[in-house]
């Protein structure tokens, strides 16, 4: 084993000693070769030291400082350095083939004739350019290796990065709520950033205070609500400055470190920048900051990957914020309109003024923000206010309130006609009821006062007392004038209700009274007939009489039927059976037995025609009682109604022997013919008033003749006269 | 046993010719009538006339016939029977009279001699008889108002009329 071993470097040594020989031969003509390397260079000096001329001159002359291992470390770093300084490998050892060129053709000169030194100088200078060119190429390996293993390093750590970011951006779209999305956020940022804490603070613009919103876990005080004043801390003094703020080391400072040390375990390195909106305007949203345990100096690239994290928070809680303006505002709308509805539903369907001025008081103030609130109703004969209702004021006190117009707030609105609005103007007012009440004046600042109007007439006005020391913005102003304007409407119903009221009951009375005289007047008419009666001795003249106090009775049953109180439609048969009760007591005589019908007849006659056809009617019955069943003693009435195309048609029939023609009246003569012609000629007249017609017919069996006078009266029940009036329905119009 | 003394009738009306009127037609009939214009003077002459009837006209002032009714059914414990004079033809009315004690009720006008027989009826009667006929009277009332008041509410429910005043409502 040890044999191949001696011969080898049996053979390096003879290498050795031949390359001696030959380096002590090119030793000699070292300016030849410095002269002839100068001249690939273009220098006029040199080689310089440390080139790769320099290093291969004196590797080829063989040096006693520049062994074979001292050649390939300084071509190695040299190839190092070529790769660090992101120079090409080819380039140099295209330069580093040309002074190879130029020393092998030096040394065809150095060794004219082909000898064994001469092929030996060969070897040598091929050796030393075989070993450089591999360890420049070595070191040059050596850096490129390392670096594309840290580029790798460094994608991988971008790659997470980019997903830190991509989880952040996602919660903060998602629908999950800022508290939670704040959460995962500073999660993801400790992580990234392999940092025992990261913090978010919240900045209210108001109160001027940070409050901390969200940890990846740590909590300061044990879990209590943490704020910060503006320069408080570090996170408190980056709010204030608005720029990022880097320590080292945060306890070095006592500020930074009193933030630092609210935690279980104290913080060294720090991290804080603010979060800010870019919007129309640069607003401070809050703070985000990241702790590490240990002292630390966070890169170019965290702090770039805070920036962004604090970009997207801020877009997030802007947007967060936006939603929850728009959806707080639509349902402050929403809810607005639902009670303008409700109040003017209540308005529409109750009398109850109390109700209506107490519910629009109440809703009124929830609905504009304020405290209390007070409906004022005008007298004009005293041109004074009193209180019709309030919210939140004292009983006692709202029952005293007298306000004089052009007087206190109150009463210049109401004055003036328009809304106004006013802030602490009681403390100069020295007549306003308010400072009556130390309780109340102390905690309210503004008023508002708009007019109760109606048809340009001041009823009274509402105001709205709130607690702000601010005016209400527009639109409560709006809600308010529309809450006066429907509490104008209630009043002004509930009084136009009471006066109609009171012109009913007045009427209703007056109406009783007037039917209580009228039916007096004709009892005594009645009475003095009947006296009358009693005291003549012509049957002629009784007769007269009698049939005089039955008119007499037939005008009051008519009396009855138009002066009751709900006179307005009534049904045919109503207004018949009405009739017939009045005439069968009045008329018809003791020994005569005469049945009434009548029949059902649903039709509705307006008002109007109910009086007209209620006298009709009347004579009409009286015509049948007193002519139709004259000299019988028993016999029907039916009174029997219909309608046809529009047309109702009232019939009277009666089963008596009846008149010989249709038409009697101009036959008929004697005593009764001018009665006769009354009752007849006031059906006529009458029906004509309602476009109508009046006919009255013998109807029969077709076996039965009209004409027949003698041996009738087997077909009596068979034969009967029908009266009947014609008149065109009017029905009233509903719409 | 001496001849029966006339009955005597007590006539409150306030309207002096119907009064005068009816206590004609009584007088003539056999009765002792007397009047009494209004409230105050028909209690005075209920305690010293003593009735055996009256007639009686509810509308009155400023004591009501409605007042004396009361009047008499709390201070006697056997009124005189009443017939209700009224010129009120409403069904309710009427009820109400008969509930308040009166045993007819005649509307107003109506011929006196009409009215002499009302009471020439209602006299001969028994205190039972009358009793009856006044609980039968409330029982007609009370009829005539369930039946009129039933049928015009089925009968008008069906109504064409209606019908379209409901579309329209």
């Amino acid at each position: 084993m040890h044999a191949p071993i001696s011969g080898a470097q049996s053979g390096r040594e003879k290498v050795t000693q031949s390359a001696s020989n030959v380096e002590q031969v090119l030793a000699q003509h070292i300016t030849r070769l410095q002269v002839c390397l100068q001249h690939v260079s273009g220098d006029s000096y040199g080689p310089e030291e440390g080139s790769d001329a320099w290093l291969l001159l004196n590797a080829l002359i063989g040096s006693d400082e520049f062994d074979n291992e001292t050649l390939t470390a300084r071509f190695e770093q040299s190839g190092r350095w070529l790769a660090e300084q992101g120079g090409k490998l080819d380039t140099r050892i295209s330069g580093f083939q040309l002074y190879i060129d130029a020393l092998a053709s030096e040394l065809k000169k150095i060794f004219p004739s082909p000898s064994e030194l001469m092929a030996e100088a060969f070897s040598h200078l091929y050796q030393v350019q075989a070993s450089s060119i591999l360890a420049l190429t070595r070191g040059y390996q050596g850096v490129t290796d390392r670096l594309a293993v840290s580029n790798a390093q460094m994608t991988e750590r971008l790659e997470h990065r980019l997903l830190a970011l991509q989880r952040i951006n996602g919660v903060s779209n998602s629908s999950m709520d800022l508290d939670q999305t704040l959460e995962v956020t500073t999660q993801v940022v400790a992580e990234q950033l392999y940092v025992d804490l990261c913090s978010i603070f919240f900045y209210d613009d108001l109160q001027r205070v940070l409050t901390l919103r969200a940890t990846n876990g740590p909590h300061p005080l044990g879990g209590m609500h943490f704020t910060l004043r503006l320069g408080e801390g570090y996170s408190g003094w980056v709010a204030d400055k608005g720029r990022p703020l880097l320590v080292q080391d945060a306890l070095t400072d006592t500020n930074f470190a009193s933030e630092a040390q609210a935690y279980a375990t104290d913080y060294h390195g720090i991290m804080s920048l603010p979060i800010i909106f870019f919007g129309n305007d640069e607003r401070l949203i809050g703070v985000i900051s990241v702790q590490s345990s240990e002292p630390r100096d966070f890169t170019r690239d965290e702090i770039s990957f805070v920036e962004v994290v604090a970009g997207i928070v801020a877009i997030g809680i802007e947007n967060g914020h936006l939603y929850e303006q728009t959806d707080e505002q639509l349902r402050r709308k929403v809810h607005e309109l639902a009670t303008i509805h409700r109040v003017s539903w209540i308005i529409a369907s109750t009398l109850n003024l109390d109700e209506v001025l107490q519910m629009i008081t109440t809703q009124a103030v929830h609905l504009s923000g304020a405290e209390r609130s007070c409906i004022f109703e005008l007298d004009p004969d005293l041109r004074r206010l009193h209180v019709l209702a309030h919210y939140g004021l004292d009983n006692g006190l709202a029952s005293r309130i007298q306000i004089d117009v052009g007087q206190c707030c109150a009463g210049r609105c109401v004055q003036t006609g328009r809304p106004s609005m006013a802030v602490d103007c009681f403390h100069a007012d020295e007549h306003c009821f308010l400072r009556n009440d130390p309780l109340i004046s102390a905690d309210i600042h503004s008023v508002l006062c708009v007019p109760l109007k109606v048809k340009q007439k001041v009823l009274g006005c509402i105001c709205i007392y709130s607690s702000h020391r601010h005016l209400l913005s527009p639109e409560q102003m709006q809600l308010v004038i529309t809450f006066a304007n429907e509490a104008a409407i209630a009043i002004d119903n509930a009084r136009l209700y009471e006066e109609t009221r009171r012109g009913l009951e007045l009427k209703s009375v007056l109406l009783r009274e007037l039917h209580h005289r009228v039916k007096n007047n004709l009892a005594t008419v009645a009475g003095i007939l009947s006296l009358q009666r009693r005291r003549t001795r012509s049957p002629e003249v009784r007769r007269t009489l009698a049939e005089s106090v039955n008119r007499v009775q037939g005008l009051a049953a008519t009396h009855d039927l138009l002066a009751h109180e709900d006179v307005s439609e009534a049904r045919v048969d109503d207004i018949a059976r009405k009739i017939v009760g009045v005439a069968n007591a009045n008329l018809s005589l003791p020994e005569q037995h005469i049945t009434f019908v009548v029949e059902p007849c649903p039709i509705v006659i307006p008002s109007r025609a109910v009086t007209i056809l209620a006298l009709v009617i009347n004579e009409m019955i009286s015509n049948a009682i007193k002519h139709g069943m004259a000299h019988q003693t028993e016999g029907t009435v039916t009174v029997r109604g219909r309608e046809e195309d529009g047309t109702v048609i009232v019939q009277v029939i009666d089963t008596g022997r009846g008149p010989l023609t249709e038409m009697p009246v101009e036959e008929s003569a004697g005593e009764n013919s001018g009665f006769e012609g009354l009752g007849l000629s006031l059906i006529k007249h009458l029906i004509g008033d309602l476009d109508g017609s009046f006919t009255l017919r013998r109807e029969g069996d077709a076996a039965v003749s009209a004409q027949q006078e003698d041996g009738g009266r087997k077909s009596e029940n068979a034969e009967r006269t029908v009266s009947e009036v014609r008149f065109p329905l009017v029905r009233r119009s509903h719409t | 046993m001496d001849a029966p003394a006339r009955a005597r009738i007590l006539v409150i009306e306030d309207e002096r010719p119907i009064q005068q009127v009816l206590c004609f037609f009584l007088h003539s009939s056999g009765y002792d009538a007397s009047g009494a214009s209004n409230g105050q003077e028909a209690m005075q002459a209920i305690v010293e006339f003593a009735p055996h009837l009256i007639l009686l006209e509810l509308e009155m002032r400023p004591v009501s016939g409605w007042d004396i009714l009361n009047w008499l059914r709390a201070n006697f414990a056997s009124p005189p029977p009443v017939i209700v004079l009224s010129t009120l033809v409403n069904l309710k009315e009427q009820m109400h009279g008969f509930e308040e004690g009166a045993i007819d009720y005649i509307t107003k006008p109506t011929q006196p001699s009409a009215i002499v027989e009302r009471v020439r009826a209602i006299l001969a009667m028994s205190q039972e008889q009358r009793g009856m006929l006044q609980r039968k009277r409330l029982d007609e009332q009370r009829k005539t108002l369930a039946r009129l008041y039933s049928t015009q509410r089925d009968e008008f429910a069906y109504l064409p009329y209606q019908r379209g005043f409901e579309e329209k409502g």
